[in-house]
């Protein structure tokens, strides 16, 4: 059994605490609740086990507090598919993983996909490009739960692997 | 070490746990349940219980090397925020163990946390809405601004909505047609031109000023259609009518100033010299105005002056000109009266005015009046209108040395 830490990153209001409440109790409320600091939840996954760190996201005033990111294993930047400003902050979240964990493993969850958007498959194409550490884009709704337990098994899938070969 | 620990996690909100370099749980706070809900228990791996430190092992066993305490702040468990500083430190056997201090937030940090909720949920409001706003937005602008696309002939080839609801046409009904059916303007053809002015009439029959910005577009330096953007100048329309009233007009009583009498008496001499006619004018001063500027205020005798134009406005005909020519001097010129006879009742009848229409300034203050009055005739007094309000004012003049 291993234990790895993983933490979700991205702009405040995107989405990051209702991913990790559907991946770990399959619930979902509509009422924002903003995180502040981090809240830690655990989620067992087969052979390993998850320490899900939901931090508090970026705002214009407030940038991410780069101690939390410390020991991670893998990341999920979250961005939210209705709110531009979020999906062009990835590229500078990416930055802020790899300033702290050089090369570890990024899923992208383009989150409240349920709402209308204008995503097209060549902007996942962009966004995968963005760095070669991203492990997937994806689709995501923590509201219908489109896509959630499949990011969070692709991005467990990758860092097992990883601790693995490493050991 | 582990007395202090006890002593400050019995006085305060200060919780600790103590490990080894194997992450084996040595001793915690006795009320550490407080905050740790997982089991804890000595000899079992940290980690089970403190799941922050997992992902830190390397970090934590470089304390021991000398590395900086780990600190990790607000970190929410349940409903509390309590701080981690992982620190090391030698036992009474002199074993570098660790400990990991949980700080549990005082009320004052609860409320920041609270405020910043609060703001983080105004501002996703504000960005979300934003979008929706801003197309709502412009929904409202494309109401108000009319644009429509011409080609080099002005035949109209696109129009938006707002161009159909101001004339109550439909759409298809403007495409192909000439834009001077709708909009006139002092020059028909436009290219070349970067601003232009129309004239329009909307649907309630009303004729609308528009200042348009004509953008050519092109391909290729060469230009095939322009866009025009029509924005309503009305409003500027008001504010010209507004400057040449107040150009010829006095501001305090609205009546004529001195320049527009001039120009209107111009007129009647042009008139009165081409129908080998006469007119005449009276002059009136208004007597003892400064007793009451200083016996009631100039308040007062701003209104006596008011008062004074609207009666003499009440009392002459519409053709004649009544006119505040300076301080407390009013001017009335009579059209087409000549006659001795008939400007000698008249004169009186003004008289009378001041004497039956005292200012009631407040209930208990009625402020009296009377006039002096001049009267001036063309040509017999003066052949220029200059001249004739010069023979008047020697006329008052004299008069008021006399009484």
């Amino acid at each position: 059994m291993i234990a790895y830490k993983v933490v979700m990153v991205g702009d405040f209001g995107v989405g990051k605490t209702s991913l990790v409440r559907r991946f770990v109790d399959n619930s979902f409320s509509e009422d924002y609740l903003s995180t502040i600091g981090v809240s830690i939840s655990k989620k067992s996954l087969g052979n390993s086990t998850v320490m899900l760190w939901d931090i508090e996201g970026d705002t214009e005033f407030k940038p991410i507090f780069k101690q939390y990111l410390l020991g991670a294993k893998g990341f999920i930047i979250v961005a939210d598919v209705t709110r531009k400003n979020s999906l062009e902050s990835i590229q500078k979240h990416i930055e802020l993983c790899h300033s702290i964990v050089s090369g570890a493993p990024i899923c992208v969850a383009l989150n409240k996909s349920d709402a209308p958007h204008a995503i097209s498959e060549e902007t996942i194409k962009s966004l995968k490009s963005l760095s070669p550490s991203i492990v997937e884009v994806l689709k995501t709704s923590a509201k219908n739960g489109d896509a959630v337990l499949e990011i969070f098994y692709m991005l467990d899938k990758n860092v097992s692997q990883t601790i693995k070969n490493r050991s | 070490m582990n007395a202090i620990s006890k002593l400050l996690s019995q006085k305060s909100n200060i919780f600790y746990i103590v490990f080894d370099k194997d992450f084996k749980t040595m001793e915690f706070s006795p009320t550490i349940e407080e905050i740790i809900h997982d089991e804890i228990e000595k000899g079992l791996d940290v980690r089970e219980s403190m799941w922050e430190l997992v992902g830190l092992e390397e970090k934590i066993l470089k304390l021991i090397e000398g590395d900086d305490a780990i600190h990790f702040p607000m970190i929410l468990k349940g409903a509390t925020y309590y701080d981690l500083d992982v620190e090391t430190f030698f036992s009474a056997k002199g074993v570098k163990l660790f400990i990991a201090y949980l700080i549990k937030k005082n009320k004052e940090s609860l409320s920041y946390v609270a405020t910043i909720k609060e703001i983080n949920k105004k501002s996703l409001i504000y960005e979300t809405e934003d979008k929706k706003n801003q197309e709502e937005q412009y929904k409202l602008i494309n109401k108000r601004v009319i644009n429509f696309n011409v080609d080099m002939n002005g035949m109209i080839t696109s129009a938006n909505d707002a161009f159909a609801y101001f004339f109550d046409i439909r759409r298809d009904k403007i495409l192909g047609e000439h834009f001077s059916n709708f909009f006139k303007a002092r020059d028909s053809n436009f290219n070349d031109k970067e601003t232009i002015i129309f004239n329009a009439v909307n649907k309630n029959d009303e004729i609308v000023s528009f200042h348009a910005n004509i953008i050519p577009i092109g391909r290729d330096n060469v230009i095939y259609e322009n866009i025009i953007i029509c924005q309503d100048i009305s409003s500027l329309k008001e504010i010209e009518k507004e400057l040449v009233f107040a150009a010829g007009n006095d501001s305090l009583t609205g009546v004529a100033n001195r320049s527009q009498l001039l120009d209107k008496m111009d007129e009647a001499i042009i008139k009165s010299k081409n129908l080998n006619a006469s007119f005449s004018a009276c002059f009136i001063d208004l007597e003892n105005f400064k007793l009451v500027n200083s016996d009631y205020g100039r308040h007062a005798g701003d209104m006596l002056l008011k008062h004074v134009a609207k009666i003499l406005s009440n009392f002459v005909r519409k053709n004649d000109m009544v006119a505040r020519i300076s301080g407390n001097e009013f001017a009335i010129l009579f059209d087409s009266i000549s006659d001795t006879q008939g400007i000698g009742v008249m004169l009186e009848r003004i008289k009378e005015l001041a004497i039956k229409n005292p200012l009631i300034y407040t209930k208990d203050d009625v402020i009296k009046f009377t006039f002096n009055i001049s009267l001036v005739s063309y040509p017999k007094d003066a052949n220029n209108a200059e001249k004739l309000i010069k023979v008047a004012d020697k006329m008052m003049c004299l008069k008021k040395r006399d009484s």
